[in-house]
């Protein structure tokens, strides 16, 4: 997409509104064009104003508590979506990369080291972030050596947090191969036996769905991961929705762009 | 945002201080309900935390930072739930509540925002408030009122374009 076809989109993308397959060509556009960048910036600052537009409804008390505890939960699982070699944002990755290992391990993409498993025996702190960041150079190699084959490749990676102030957690990973099959994989944790049988699902921005899997058995601990090759694109499915048997959501999550290897 | 990157409670919660009202706002006014707008808080704040290294003050404010995840969050939902009430649109004749919570912050984003709305004529209001406050795209735009495509992005932008201007001098560059 050249410079004038990205400005022509640009009001659109401000707004939010953008068809989803230009986004990703606007977005690849603003990567390199600091023009356009420069124009996208100012476009979606004065977009933003516009949040504050309405007269301020007020929510109720309780929900504050309510996000600090799902952050709280969240905490240990920070997300791998940044590309940075820094220190802080290693040590970000690591801890978020055990369910990522864990689930490509599973599905057979060539993670190797079967990494946080809690029925393995106990490792200390050091030998367990060692064998994360492992696995973090090995889930990077994958998404290059895939990206060398395809540089069209993509993987995204999302956490799956509760709904309700639940012990129930998960990790979603797909990888969206424009000349091969579409891959999603999915973890979970903590879920209650009485509840099943789990319904995995991954949605679009446009309430079209494919289903993933059924869970009917779960480990000691209420875990279960969960693999299929979807012969479709999935480059838009962006929300993982968990469900139990009797239709409630219990584990939702959105999907980010795992960075680029490298 | 430091705070927020090692999970601090008390970030978090000067975060929601300032940003909670304008947030569930946004969800209350493009998805209709309370609890839809609460499951969008918490969405949006959780995303926040994710990618709280991502944030670069270099490259913009936090305010549009954060509001820029809450309106895609929303949008991508209203677009999903098809069967969602669509909200009226309510933009600049309603009384603001009482301020709680960052009482200066809400009322200097929110004087940003009216006068910027106050620069442009009533049907750029609501050309703007279908795209960001409905989700319509400029297609859909422009086959509802039978005009151009064309016409309706050269709108779009130059209403955005008015709005960055009225706001530009009140900004850090």
């Amino acid at each position: 997409m050249n410079c004038p076809a990205v400005r022509d989109r640009l009001p659109e993308h401000a707004l939010g509104v953008a068809d989803h397959h230009d986004v990703h060509a606007i977005e690849r556009h603003l990567a390199w064009c600091a023009a356009c960048r420069k124009e996208a910036r100012d476009l979606q600052r004065a977009a933003a104003a516009l949040a504050f537009a309405p007269a301020p409804a007020v929510p109720a008390p309780e929900l504050e508590e309510r996000i600090v505890a799902a952050v709280q939960r969240d905490r240990p699982s920070v997300s791998v979506a940044t590309a940075t070699t820094t220190p802080s944002r290693r040590r970000g990755r690591r801890v978020g990369v055990v369910l990522v290992a864990a689930a490509l391990t599973i599905a057979g993409l060539g993670a190797g080291a079967v990494l946080g498993r809690r029925d393995g025996p106990p490792i200390s702190p050091a030998t367990q972030a060692q064998q994360q960041d492992a696995a973090f150079e090995k889930f990077q190699r994958l998404i290059q050596t895939a990206a060398t084959a395809d540089p069209r490749t993509k993987a995204a990676v999302g956490l799956l947090t509760p709904v309700g102030d639940m012990p129930w957690r998960g990790a979603a990973l797909v990888i969206v191969s424009p000349s091969g099959d579409d891959q999603v994989v999915v973890t979970v944790d903590g879920l209650a036996r009485g509840r099943r049988p789990y319904q995995v699902q991954i949605t679009d921005g446009r309430g079209h769905r494919v289903p993933v899997a059924v869970v009917r058995q779960l480990d000691s601990q209420g875990g279960a991961m969960v693999a299929r090759i979807v012969a479709r694109d999935l480059t838009h499915y962006v929300r993982v929705v968990v469900t139990d048997a009797q239709g409630r959501t219990v584990l939702t999550g959105v999907l980010d762009r795992a960075p680029p290897a490298g | 945002m430091e705070g927020l990157l090692a999970g601090d409670d008390a970030a978090i919660r000067a975060l929601y201080g300032r940003f909670g009202r304008p947030v569930y706002t946004m969800g209350l006014r493009l998805l209709g309900s309370r609890e839809a707008a609460e499951e969008l808080t918490q969405d949006v704040f959780l995303t926040a935390w994710r990618k709280a290294a991502r944030f670069d003050p270099q490259r913009g404010r936090l305010s549009t930072w954060l509001m820029t995840i809450a309106h895609n969050l929303a949008v991508d939902r209203l677009r999903r739930d098809t069967g969602v009430s669509r909200p009226h649109l309510v933009l600049v004749d309603e009384v603001p509540d009482r301020p709680a919570g960052d009482e200066e912050y809400a009322l200097i984003e929110r004087d940003e925002a009216l006068r910027a709305l106050a620069c442009l004529s009533d049907a750029e209001k609501r050309l703007i408030a279908r795209a960001y406050f409905r989700g319509m795209t400029a297609r859909e735009i422009a086959e509802a009122d039978a005009i151009p495509l064309g016409t309706v992005k050269t709108r779009l932008r130059s209403a955005l374009i008015k709005i960055r201007k009225a706001n530009e001098l009140k900004e850090p560059s």
